[in-house]
């Protein structure tokens, strides 16, 4: 390739990583900053680096309960959307019955709906089951909005495994459950990371339901204990900068481990249908 | 097969557990007597240590009540609550604006406190309990305790005063006097108003000239006697806010901040003269005189100007805030004396000292703070107090309109003709 | 044997249920209920508690003699426009990775960051970001570009373009990239070489090549970020502008939100999730047509 040409290619990405991580930086900076010092000095680095505003962070912002929270409810809610998803997109890739179709169409459709138009209905719903205020509430609720994307992503990426080798089992006597459990699932591990990823982004970030099913202060997740924290006058920029920070380390940490899925093939294939 | 059957559903019972267990582990925690409090003010910087310490002295007086106190986000509070209502279940105590639409309209989950009172009742002026009973009607019962009363005026740095040629202990009395001071004080070098035209800027300095402009017939406002866009005192008000912004008074910035936390900051850094502040709460006499120097803080209650009748009018909240209890606690007698704590004796004390807030309890001496900038604004708002005109017919929707359409005004969206059809509009849907 | 084929058959039939059964039970009871219970609270005064009225079509009329429900469909609309650029940049950086430069994976990793943080954060770091005293000002009056220092949050006009640039476009590089870059990854590799043969050039390859081969991949984004602009930008819009100046950033998802949640218009705010409930149905279609055209079974 032309040597002028690669330069330029390599400007253009270089704007758009700039375009990327230059917010973040801005973030990082203030965060380190004091009240003061960012009335003056709002973009260069600080002066003065101070951590107070994390400490004013996870004490008064209760970080380390919010933690806890989705250390026990991301997990349980994951397990129940991965058996959710890899059995109802199985069921809707490989197999053939009755109403098939019109039941994949209506969960294509169900998958469209934003979560405001919902969320009150909700909330009178799960009031009804005692399901406010308990996790098991938004598990429910969680596996139940993000599952259908989750099913469609599973159900194209079975119905393009090899139909022989699925025939051959089943000549062999093998059971629904048994091409599932031992032929199906582990030849769709790669995607299963990815519906991992999926999952894990849509639930850490999620808000309308959690903000009205958990109430409770030691009941909330990170991502509604940063919208909570800001009371009737709001915090202070800095402060808030450190909660941000704080909120978003473990998305960030688990986007490195997982950066492969995210970039796999598999990806196109999970969505090429 | 079977086994696999086996751990799906193992791994199923394991969810559910879990999620049972982490559900209810939290519920049973003690044989104490627990308080559910709900609060949009606990999670403040400024209010936080002294409410922590507050519910610490509860806690010392009634060994046997452990306070969960809960704070809410002011923009999801009544959202919550509502919600809270709709399920019957929820916080034994709860933080209540006065007069407020949202207030009033979950009356029937609040527990009427008439005969709780009683015994002390006129430690708190009738008129505080009146905006404390559901839409002002005593016959409705009294469905909080008023913990703070609130006003909107102005602070000034009465060493810019100086600096500026003026006199720092008189403050501008009149429309013109205020614009001789901005020009005075911006020739020096200075900006003249902090905060800026964004938000709560412009909305307390529409409460303070309201004030003038209403007096005593604010209430006028609610059965529609008293209107907008036929009074030419309003319409002049609207069209001052403009000419300031046009002038170039409002801090350059103003735009881009937020009046909290970032315009009070700023002027408590020095970065401007003058503020529309408040009595209670934070942005008060207690915050700016802390950091600029007791002696240093002027107040003047709003800017007369002809075309208002009313001269030094000083726009009042009765009640700021106070807590209600709610008809589904099960604990409503321990929940009422946690009410009272904070509106009564050491609680209120500690409360006023710590923040700054104003209590109606007229049983607690604040002027012994040792403010002299108090002195003044005890003098305003024993002489001449014109209830908060935007009470009147506050609700979250109205209150929403009303903050757009200023945003519009200040930013030349709207002229002020508009503006002030605009809010006869919202008046009067309020009214129907 | 045939008759083993049947028994094989409708045992599959039930397992397929069952399969299927949670999926069902869990979406018909928590989405497609209360999506539809909207229906029936669009006439009444309801407020989000307590008694229930029914007032009939009063809620409709209201709706549509009202400033900021036109407002929200303008506003809802003018996003849409931002479409073409989410689409088109995302396509062109695939491109330029997939040249498989030096560095390629970092510019990805690097690229795809803000998508992790998700819409709550970003909205308010931009809404630092743009403010007028912010970075983005100083950085362009430090380039000498005074007259470009806007107040970009303040003005209605230029609000909603702000809004339009951060959440159409730029919020959609990310997952864009990747997604076309592993879609290229399937693209025939015998098909470039074929071209180079021809000596066609770069340009020529991208539009004849690359593009139709991921003509697929190109319809499915358009149609995500139909649905990410018309029912998911809540939350971007929440923290990055609240829906001002005034009601200017305020879609219709964002004033559902407004009208039933904060001014406790529930019966109201259902009349506009019904509006939002027909537009969703209408992309719903086009999505599905698209995902279960013949060639993708």
């Amino acid at each position: 390739m032309n040597k002028n040409v690669k330069i330029i290619i390599y400007i253009v990405l270089l704007f758009f990583a700039i375009v990327s991580i230059y917010p973040l930086y801005h973030v990082v900076i203030t965060s380190f900053k004091s009240v003061n010092e960012y009335l003056d000095n709002r973009v260069l680095p600080p002066i003065h680096w101070v951590t107070d505003n994390y400490k004013v962070a996870i004490e008064q912002g209760n970080m380390l309960y919010y933690f806890w929270n989705n250390i026990i409810l991301i997990p349980a809610a994951m397990v129940f959307y991965l058996l959710i998803c890899i059995m109802a997109g199985f069921a809707f890739g490989r197999l053939k019955f009755r109403f098939r179709l019109p039941l994949f169409l209506i969960i294509l459709f169900l998958m469209i709906f934003p979560q405001m138009l919902l969320s009150l209905q909700i909330f009178q719903l799960c009031a009804k089951f005692h399901l406010t205020n308990s996790y098991l509430g938004v598990i429910l609720v969680w596996t139940a909005y993000f599952a259908p994307f989750g099913t469609y992503i599973m159900s194209t990426y079975f119905s393009t495994l090899p139909y022989e080798i699925i025939e051959s089992a089943r000549i062999d006597g093998a059971s629904t459950w048994g091409i599932l459990t031992k032929i199906a699932t582990p030849m769709a591990l790669p995607m299963m990371g990815i519906l991992v990823i999926i999952g894990f982004q849509s639930m850490w970030n999620e808000l309308p339901f959690s903000l009205l099913l958990l109430q409770k202060m030691e009941m909330r997740t990170v991502t509604l204990g940063i919208a909570m924290i800001q009371g009737q006058y709001g915090i202070p920029d800095t402060t808030q900068s450190a909660v941000i920070l704080i909120a978003s380390a473990i998305p960030m940490l688990v986007f490195v481990f997982f950066q492969k899925y995210i970039a796999t093939g598999a990806f196109s294939g999970a969505l090429k249908g | 097969m079977v086994k696999t059957k086996k751990i799906i559903s193992g791994l199923l019972l394991f969810g559910f557990v879990v999620a049972m267990i982490c559900g209810f582990s939290t519920v049973n925690a003690t044989s104490q007597t627990t308080l559910t409090v709900w609060d949009f003010k606990y999670t403040d910087p400024g209010m936080h240590p002294v409410m922590v310490k507050i519910d610490d002295m509860f806690m010392k007086k009634y060994p046997n009540v452990k306070i969960n106190h809960v704070g809410q986000p002011m923009d999801q509070y009544y959202n919550l609550l509502r919600a809270a209502a709709q399920a019957n279940e929820g916080p034994d105590v709860a933080l209540m604006h006065g007069a407020r639409g949202d207030v009033y309209e979950l009356d029937q989950f609040e527990v009427k406190l008439d005969k709780y009172i009683r015994p002390w009742r006129k430690e708190i002026p009738e008129a505080s309990w009146r905006v404390a009973a559901t839409n002002r009607d005593f016959k409705k019962g009294i469905k909080l305790i008023p913990m703070t009363s609130q006003g909107f005026g102005f602070y000034y740095n009465k060493a810019y005063f100086k600096k500026a040629g003026l006199d720092p202990n008189t403050p501008p009395k009149d429309w013109n006097s205020f614009l001789t001071a901005c020009e005075k004080l911006k020739a020096a070098g200075m900006i003249p108003i902090a905060g800026g035209v964004k938000d709560y800027t412009v909305d307390f300095m529409f409460r303070t000239l309201a004030a003038n402009v209403y007096g005593k017939d604010v209430y006028g406002l609610q059965t529609g006697k008293q209107g907008f866009a036929n009074n030419v005192a309003f319409k002049k008000a609207t069209e001052m806010m403009v000419e300031l912004k046009q002038k170039g008074y409002f801090d350059p910035n103003g735009a881009s901040i937020p009046y909290f936390l970032d315009a009070i900051n700023n002027f408590a850094a020095g970065k401007a003269a003058i503020i529309p502040g408040m009595l209670s709460d934070i942005g008060n006499w207690k915050q700016f005189g802390d950091a600029l120097g007791r002696n240093n803080i002027g107040y003047f209650p709003t800017i007369n100007f002809p075309e208002a009748k009313n001269r030094d009018m000083q726009s009042f909240q009765p009640v700021g805030i106070g807590y209600a209890v709610m008809t589904w606690s099960k604990k409503q007698e321990m929940a009422e004396k946690y009410a009272e704590f904070y509106a009564r004796g050491e609680g209120a004390q500690t409360l006023v000292a710590g923040t700054g807030a104003l209590s109606p309890n007229t049983s607690l001496n604040v002027e012994a703070l040792g403010y002299p900038v108090l002195k003044d604004i005890s003098g305003y708002l024993k002489k001449n107090v014109s209830e908060d005109f935007l009470t009147m017919f506050i609700g979250a929707y109205e209150d929403d309109f009303i903050a757009a359409n200023q945003q519009l005004l200040i930013t030349g969206e709207l002229n002020p003709d508009k503006y002030v059809q605009q809010m006869d509009k919202i008046a009067k849907q309020h009214r129907q | 044997m045939a008759l083993r084929k049947t028994n094989l058959q409708t045992q599959e039939k039930r397992d397929a249920y069952w399969l299927i059964a949670p999926l069902m039970i869990l979406t018909f009871v928590f989405i497609l209920f209360p999506a539809v219970s909207n229906f029936y609270y669009s006439f009444t005064d309801w407020k989000g508690f307590g008694f229930v009225n029914w007032i009939g079509f009063d809620n409709f009329s209201t709706m549509f003699q009202d400033d900021r429900f036109w407002q929200s469909i303008k506003n809802t609309l003018f996003l849409l426009l931002f479409i073409p650029g989410g689409v088109f940049i995302p396509l062109c950086l695939a491109a330029l990775l997939r040249g498989g430069l030096k560095g390629w994976k970092f510019f990805r990793a690097v690229i795809y960051l803000p998508n992790v943080l998700g819409y709550v954060i970003l909205g308010m770091v931009f809404n630092l970001f743009l403010r007028s005293n912010g970075p983005l000002n100083s950085l362009l009056q430090m380039a000498g570009l005074h007259s470009w220092a806007l107040d970009w949050l303040n003005r209605p006009f230029l609000a909603l373009l702000s809004l339009g640039l951060i959440y159409g476009v730029l919020m959609r590089i990310g997952f864009g990239t990747i997604y076309f870059l592993a879609a290229m990854g399937g693209i025939d590799e015998q098909l470039y070489e074929a071209a180079r043969i021809d000596g066609a050039g770069w340009w020529t390859t991208f539009w004849k090549i690359t593009l139709p081969s991921i003509r697929f991949n190109i319809e499915f984004l358009v149609v995500m970020s139909v649905i990410e602009n018309v029912a998911r930008a809540f939350s971007f819009i929440y923290t990055f502008s609240h829906g001002g100046p005034g009601y200017s950033t305020s879609t219709l998802e964002y004033g559902l939100y407004s009208l039933g949640f904060i001014n406790s218009k529930m019966g109201y705010a259902s009349a506009w999730a019904v509006v939002l409930f027909f537009i969703c149905a209408i992309i719903a279609i086009m999505q599905i047509r698209l995902m279960r055209r013949p060639e993708n079974e």
